[in-house]
């Protein structure tokens, strides 16, 4: 299945990367799996250390299913299936 | 005539609009000090300035209406003088107050920007605005980078749902005044919109505007 994978911010920054269509064999998968997959990536291992995180701890970015916090859905257990987006964005939290 | 290089733009029901207009300012501070600048030059007629914090040295590089007297000056304080320097006929309230779960203003308010800098008081402020259905035009800033997304009145998706497991804590952040500056006039921009137009004005009320100074790009991230 193919996941578009869109980075913004600080992460586009160290990465190089703004979008990025993942392959994966499977026909659907977690979403914590995608963030090992992104986390492979140079400048994305911050993502490796996330998909290791439990659900219910504070984030350092917000990750969008189809335009929706994955915390209204099953976290980082959320289903990605084939054809869906995945937006990862840090959130500047200054004034 | 004050406003007569614009009134072709926003029109002579536009500027009445304005004029007759509250806007509460949530943060005085980097985004605050952009927004209420931007705000008093468009015409709005009335401010409410918030903020808890006085004016320090580090803020300067930044913060556009403070200067070096400012310095131990509380932020709301030092920010109406200078406004009101810009234009006397702007109604100024201020609140020299946090925003948490005691927070209220007694005021009837037209909309809210929340230019604050941790997401414990905004996700307060987002509260207060769903129980007055007020607008929330919420901005967030970090380095070259920032995010402006409008919470429309009676909007059933509040700021708190898109932000959800991010956290809330205060720190203090890298910025540069370029930064500030950009978002904080697409913020300022936003409620202008609204107030002239209503929401039909509205550019990011179902996506968040990504602003990125590093390579100039303003992207929208849709929202479900």
């Amino acid at each position: 299945m193919a996941v578009e994978c869109k980075i913004f911010g600080t992460l586009r920054l160290a990465s190089g990367i703004d979008r990025l269509l993942l392959d994966i064999p499977e026909k659907s998968v977690p979403l914590r799996r995608i963030l090992e997959e992104l986390g492979q990536r140079k400048g994305l291992d911050e993502l490796k250390k996330l998909a290791q995180n439990r659900n219910g701890e504070s984030l350092p970015f917000i990750l969008l299913l189809q335009g929706k916090n994955v915390f209204d859905l099953d976290g980082l257990e959320t289903v990605v299936k084939d054809g869906q987006r995945v937006s990862i964005f840090p959130p500047s939290g200054g004034g | 005539m004050t406003f007569s290089r614009q009134i072709d733009i926003l029109g002579l029901d536009g500027q009445k609009r304005l004029a007759h207009s509250t806007v509460a300012v949530a943060g005085v501070g980097g985004l605050g000090t952009v927004v209420s600048q931007v705000l008093v030059r468009a015409g709005v007629g009335r401010l409410i300035l918030i903020d808890h914090d006085k004016v320090e040295l580090s803020d300067l590089n930044r913060q556009i209406l403070y200067d070096q007297g400012d310095i131990g000056k509380r932020k709301v304080e030092a920010s109406s003088r200078h406004l009101l320097e810009i234009r006397q006929d702007i109604k100024i309230d201020i609140f020299h107050k946090r925003v948490d779960s005691t927070f209220f203003i007694d005021t009837e308010v037209d909309a809210v920007a929340d230019c604050l800098d941790n997401y414990d008081s905004r996700f307060f402020l987002d509260r207060f605005c769903e129980e007055r259905d007020i607008l929330l035009v919420h901005a967030g800033i970090s380095r070259l980078f920032g995010q402006v997304l409008s919470i429309a009145p009676g909007s059933k998706m509040r700021l708190r749902d898109v932000f959800k497991a991010v956290d809330g804590k205060h720190y203090k952040t890298q910025a540069l005044c370029a930064a500030c500056m950009t978002v904080g006039a697409i913020q300022a921009m936003e409620i202008i919109n609204y107030l002239v137009y209503g929401a039909k004005g509205l550019s990011c009320a179902k996506s968040i505007m990504s602003v990125d100074l590093s390579s100039f790009c303003l992207e929208r991230i849709p929202l479900a």
